[in-house]
C-alpha cells in the first residue's frame, strides 16, 4: 500500500497532478451546478409554473 | 438539424438526456481512474506515465472544446442563431479549465521526465496561447453590455484564433522540441501498449462527456437566465 502512495519516488509529481485536475473538475462541476439552481430558482419566482 | 436549435427544443430534448450523459461521465471516471492506477509502471517512465492518463484527455478537450466553439461562432455569425451564441460561450470558461490543467499536469511529468516545468517550444508556448485565447474571448464577451454585437466580436476572435489549432497540432513536426509526437493515431497502429491506451482512451472518453454535461447544464443556466431578464424587463414596462 505504501509503495502505492510513493509511486515509485514520482510521489511529488503523480499525486499533484491527480489532486490538481480533481480540484479543477470538482470546483467546475460545484459551480455549474449552483448557478443552474440560482437560475432556476430566480426563474420560478417570477415565473411559478416552470419547472 | 436547426429545428431542434430553438432554446425551447433544447430545453427539452437537454433535459432527457442530461441524467444519462451525468452518469455516464461519472461511471467512465471510475472505470477510467481504476484502469489508471492499476496499470503497471512504464519501464521507462515508471509511475509518472498515469500522468498521460489525465494530461492528454484535458490536452484533446481542450482542443476540441475549441474547435466547437469556433464552430458554434460560426453558425452564430451566419444564422444568427442565438443558441449557437450560448453554446460558444459557455463552452469557453470550460476550454480554459481544461487547457489550464492539460498546462499544469504536462508541466508535473515534464519535470521528472524532462527536468524542467517548461519550456518554451513550439508545442507548450502554443498550448499557452489557447489559454490567452479563451481568456481573451471571454473578457470580449464580459467587455461588451451589448448581447447580440457582443456575440458577434467574440465570434470573430474566436475564428482568428482558430489558426492557431494546427500550429499546436504541428508544432511537434515543425520545431525541435521535447514534447515527445503524435504516438497513437498513427497508420502502423499506436505505439503506445494496450495496458496504456485503455485506461488512456477511457479517460478521454470521460473527459469528453464531462465537458458536454457541464456544457449543456451552462447552457441550459443562460437560456433560464435570459428568460427570466426577459420576463423582467416585461413586468417593468
Amino acid at each position: 500500500m505504501s509503495s502505492f502512495f510513493a509511486m515509485g519516488k514520482y510521489a511529488a509529481f503523480v499525486w499533484p497532478a491527480y489532486g490538481i485536475s480533481a480540484i479543477g473538475i470538482v470546483a467546475a462541476v460545484l459551480l455549474t451546478l449552483r448557478a443552474y439552481h440560482r437560475a432556476k430558482a430566480q426563474l420560478s419566482a417570477i415565473e411559478p409554473n416552470v419547472k | 438539424m436547426f429545428g431542434y436549435a430553438n432554446p425551447k427544443r433544447f430545453m427539452e430534448l437537454s433535459g432527457r438526456i442530461l441524467p444519462w450523459l451525468g452518469a455516464a461521465t461519472a461511471l467512465l471516471f471510475a472505470i477510467g481512474l481504476y484502469l489508471s492506477f492499476t496499470a503497471p509502471p512504464d519501464y521507462q517512465q515508471g509511475d509518472t506515465v498515469r500522468i498521460m492518463f489525465i494530461h492528454v484527455p484535458a490536452a484533446w478537450v481542450a482542443m476540441m472544446a475549441y474547435g466547437f466553439m469556433a464552430l458554434a461562432s460560426l453558425i452564430g455569425l451566419i444564422n444568427r442563431h442565438p443558441l449557437a451564441d450560448v453554446a460558444a460561450k459557455q463552452a469557453a470558461p470550460l476550454g480554459a479549465l481544461f487547457t489550464a490543467l492539460a498546462l499544469i499536469t504536462g508541466s508535473l511529468w515534464g519535470r521528472p521526465m524532462w527536468g524542467t516545468y517548461w519550456v518554451w517550444d513550439g508545442r507548450l508556448t502554443s498550448f499557452l496561447l489557447l489559454l490567452f485565447l479563451y481568456l481573451g474571448y471571454i473578457a470580449l464577451w464580459n467587455a461588451i453590455e451589448n448581447e447580440v454585437r457582443a456575440a458577434k466580436a467574440a465570434a470573430i476572435f474566436a475564428l482568428v484564433g482558430v489558426v492557431n489549432l494546427p500550429i499546436i497540432e504541428f508544432s511537434v513536426q515543425w520545431w525541435t522540441t521535447l514534447h515527445q509526437g503524435e504516438s497513437i493515431l498513427l497508420k502502423g497502429g499506436p505505439l503506445i501498449s494496450a495496458v496504456f491506451l485503455w485506461p488512456l482512451f477511457t479517460m478521454a472518453i470521460a473527459y469528453t462527456l464531462l465537458f458536454f454535461t457541464l456544457l449543456i447544464v451552462r447552457m441550459r443556466t443562460e437560456i433560464l437566465e435570459r428568460r427570466a431578464r426577459t420576463l423582467a424587463l416585461g413586468a417593468s414596462a
